[in-house]
């Protein structure tokens, strides 16, 4: 009997029925979001948890709505969309609670409200509650990125000396920076900024893995860019740089998914697999050694005598922390219609999500490849379960 | 196995090194008196069998047989007490289950009821060697005779186990006083209060079956008596006492035989066709008294756990007796249901039921009332607190489509019936119903083939 299924010993109940519901057992995987929820008011202040109430404006009515059309309607659980609606925003960036139009050019705030509506959309149209295999959330977020990726860029995060209480979009477009090489805890701050604004990490390792990077004097070795170019790892690790206000503190994320296996409300497997799986790729996989005119990509490249273990391992390290990988793999990876039963099947959709995340990160985008990767191999579990059949302690028959 | 000291229980030199922890009060049997009617069980009798019970009218004494004849591969039905043969009629062993019975009526004297023999150690030895070149099937033989029934969901048939035919020889004996509800210490309690005659009944069995190992399980958290008492009775014996925490259900013979010696008991088998002879406590007694003091089986230790008080109470019952006799002192005022064993495995009972060594625990729980049924959220809850590692939610969805290959598919067949998956279901699924009525579909449907197979040939 795992932790999970002991929620309360025979010998205590008075009903033969453990007492969790679904409201419960959602409410449980809500405390493990506590924790990225925490980190979103600290480093976004106001403008991360506006978006979070946004979303989940935007969920409400239409979930009333929605819960009258179809017999897939009445399904729909408060309590399962409360929660999708809460990882769905802990996914956006903090500067979508704004109505001002000067910084992207049109009023930002009806993206998150609309973000809600559609997830309860798709929640309905993917099956309704525990159906489907494409998780609604993923799909939501996607279909945001692909229409509005530009706005789902993070700009900003709040200075040390203003967290909870700055606010996001307090800088002018002006103050953008290159990356700081003091790590945001002991950051000089100018007098009077309240945030910091630059290029997210996500960004830059994209364009430089992907090929796309156009180095100012034509030529950007690896060494150069994690130098130059990247925060300090521990900022990703904090969460003292732009990114989405859930996702971004990767210390906030591991106490929360620590927080749901202490509950026995997810299986450890599953996110230790991916997170070693898309490293170990990672380290595999071709990358650039250098970027220039004639880019060339290199498997293995931490045995190159021009990279060494040192870089490759700090390559892998801010692949890892700068893209949502953990936040998918300990909220959206062990998310019961996600994942197979078994454990050996477990293991090989960890390992394959592992894998695809790492591959897709590297030569399509860090900010969305992990949830790609979710996406395309979460369609792959009914035949994993049908692969790896039951093995039975078997019974005693009289 | 591991013992909770670290502690490897295989070569365990001292088991006092890992004496279990008293926690739990214990109980001695109340010995209750005859009710004005009791229903004596005919198992193993054919149609024609029942021919030779004696007549009604006839009077009996106590422990004398109700039958003319001794019939092949039949439990002799004794008389409990002295009294008269009524009748026969159908008699229910739980609510779904019924056997032919003997309709009784004691005899109304004060003292129409003895307490059952109690053994001394040092009958013990001279018992084994008595038994020396006995074999199993003789001694399932003199069992029945005597009236003996074990046949529960923590002890399978004994007399089945003795018969055989085995796939591997017996050499193994394994007394099982964990109890089916951790919460109900049964077993401990009959260990407690007759250890010699546990201790008699396991040896008697181990030297039928010329087993090698002799094992006792204790729950670790079980009361110290029954572990000092069973200690101090089987001194002189082979007989080894292995602690085991006892986590619902631990106490069911696959885990404990699988725990205890790796061995894998495959669909259909019973424990000795691997080689282990599984009984419990309460069954050994009953051996142990019938081997060494030639006394028939004539009453039955039973539990009654009244959920609603919480509440338990210990009886020694007349076989025969019918639950709502026994209920009938303690009878809540309100509403309330039945279980055999633990509640969660949802064998329902009524007062009709009759007691006569199948399940000895009685629940009284409150009225199932209609819980909302929520659609599966695929949580995996029931899988990852299965015990024996099969897919509740899957043969659900087999149960819907009639789908015994699924089911097959799904490990319908190593389910254990704990109920362990409808307990932790949070959208309240009839998961357990469900691998019942697909458990009784493919019995009653064995050569029909089922929509998947068709598919797959």
């Amino acid at each position: 009997m795992t932790a999970a299924a002991a929620t309360k010993p025979p010998e205590l109940m008075s009903l033969p029925h453990s007492g969790v519901r679904v409201r419960e057992y959602f409410g449980m995987h809500f405390q493990g979001a506590i924790f990225p929820l925490t980190a979103a008011a600290a480093f976004y202040g106001w403008r991360g948890l506006s978006v979070v109430l946004l979303v989940l404006a935007g969920a409400w009515p239409t979930l009333i709505i929605w819960r009258r059309i179809g017999r897939r309607g009445r399904q729909l659980e408060t309590s399962n969309v409360v929660l999708y609606a809460v990882l769905l925003a802990l996914m956006l960036p903090g500067h979508l609670a704004s109505a001002r139009t000067d910084l992207l050019g049109v009023a930002l705030w009806p993206l998150p409200l609309a973000a809600g509506m559609l997830l309860v959309i798709a929640i309905w149209i993917l099956g309704g509650l525990g159906a489907g295999r494409l998780h609604p959330v993923v799909v939501t977020y996607l279909i945001l990125a692909a229409l509005f990726a530009h706005l789902l860029t993070p700009q900003a995060v709040l200075a040390r000396s203003r967290i909870y209480l700055g606010d996001l979009l307090a800088s002018k477009p002006s103050d953008r920076t290159a990356a700081s090489k003091d790590p945001w805890l002991a950051r000089h701050e100018p007098p009077n900024r309240e945030t910091q604004l630059s290029d997210p990490a996500s960004e830059v390792l994209t364009r430089y893995t992907s090929g796309r990077e156009k180095p100012p004097r034509g030529w950007l070795p690896l060494q150069a860019l994690l130098r130059d170019s990247l925060p300090p790892l521990e900022d990703l690790i904090i969460g003292g740089h732009p990114g989405p206000i859930g996702a971004g503190s990767a210390i906030a994320v591991i106490i929360g998914g620590l927080m749901l296996m202490y509950r026995g409300l997810i299986d450890y497997r599953v996110p230790l697999t991916i997170l070693l799986v898309a490293f170990a790729a990672l380290l595999l996989l071709p990358i650039p050694v250098a970027v220039s005119a004639n880019t060339r990509w290199h498997s293995m490249a931490f045995r190159r005598g021009d990279v060494g273990w040192a870089v490759g391992v700090t390559l892998a390290n801010y692949e890892l922390m700068a893209s949502p990988i953990l936040f998918m793999a300990f909220f959206l990876a062990t998310a019961g219609t996600m994942q197979p039963t078994s454990g050996r099947a477990r293991l090989l959709y960890a390992m394959l999500i592992g894998a695809a995340s790492a591959a897709l990160q590297l030569y399509y985008s860090v900010a969305t490849g992990p949830y790609f990767a979710l996406l395309f191999v979460g369609i792959l579990t009914p035949f994993l379960d049908k692969i790896f059949r039951v093995r039975p302690l078997v019974r005693l028959s009289r | 196995m591991q013992t909770p000291s670290g502690k490897s229980s295989e070569g365990a030199a001292d088991p006092a090194d890992v004496a279990p922890v008293a926690v739990q009060a214990l109980f001695r049997l109340k010995s209750v008196p005859p009710s004005a009617t009791l229903l004596i069980p005919c198992r193993g009798m054919r149609e024609e069998d029942l021919a030779s019970i004696k007549p009604a009218g006839t009077l009996v004494s106590r422990g004398e047989s109700l039958v003319t004849e001794p019939i092949d591969a039949a439990i002799v039905p004794r008389a409990p007490v002295d009294g008269t043969i009524v009748g026969q009629e159908l008699a229910p062993i739980t609510r779904d289950v019924f056997v032919p019975a003997i309709r009784f009526e004691p005899a109304s004297a004060e003292n129409n009821h003895q307490q059952t023999t109690r053994l001394t150690r040092d009958q013990i030895v001279p018992m084994k060697a008595n038994l020396v070149g006995v074999g199993g099937v003789e001694l399932a033989d003199r069992l029945a005779a005597l009236g003996l029934w074990a046949d529960r969901w923590a002890s399978p048939n004994l007399l089945a186990q003795l018969r055989g035919p085995h796939r591997r020889q017996i050499d193994t004996i394994l007394c099982n006083v964990l109890d089916e509800d951790p919460a109900v210490p049964l077993q401990a309690n009959v260990a407690v209060d007759y250890p010699v005659e546990v201790v008699a009944g396991v040896m008697a069995l181990a030297t039928a079956c010329n087993a090698t190992h002799v094992l006792t399980v204790v729950a670790y958290s079980g009361p110290a008596e029954c572990w000092h008492g069973l200690r101090a009775a089987s001194a002189d014996t082979s007989m080894r006492l292995i602690p085991l925490v006892n986590d619902y259900p631990k106490a069911h013979p696959s885990l404990v035989v699988h725990e205890l010696t790796r061995r894998r008991i495959a669909p259909g088998e019973l424990p000795s066709d691997r080689g282990v002879l599984v009984l419990d406590a309460a069954a050994a007694a009953a051996v142990g008294r019938a081997v060494v003091a030639n006394e028939p089986m004539l009453s039955c230790p039973l539990a009654v756990h009244d959920y609603l008080r919480r509440k338990t109470h210990y009886f020694d019952v007349p076989v025969g007796t019918r639950v709502a006799d026994i209920l009938v002192p303690m009878t809540p005022n309100g509403r309330f249901e039945l279980r055999a064993g633990c509640p969660l495995r949802e064998v329902k009972l009524n007062g009709d039921c009759i007691i006569a060594g199948d399940e000895l625990t009685i629940a009284i729980v409150p009225p199932q009332g209609g819980a909302k049924i929520e659609p599966c959220i695929r949580c995996a809850w029931c899988a990852e607190g299965c015990p024996v590692y099969i897919r509740p939610a899957a043969l659900l969805d087999a149960a819907q489509q009639e789908d015994l290959y699924l089911a097959a598919q799904n490990g319908m067949d190593a389910c254990i019936e704990c109920g362990i998956c409808s307990f932790v279901c949070p959208s309240h699924l009839p998961l357990l119903p469900a691998i019942r009525t697909l458990q009784s579909l493919q019995e009653g449907t064995r050569s029909r083939r089922s929509p998947s197979a068709e598919k797959a040939q």
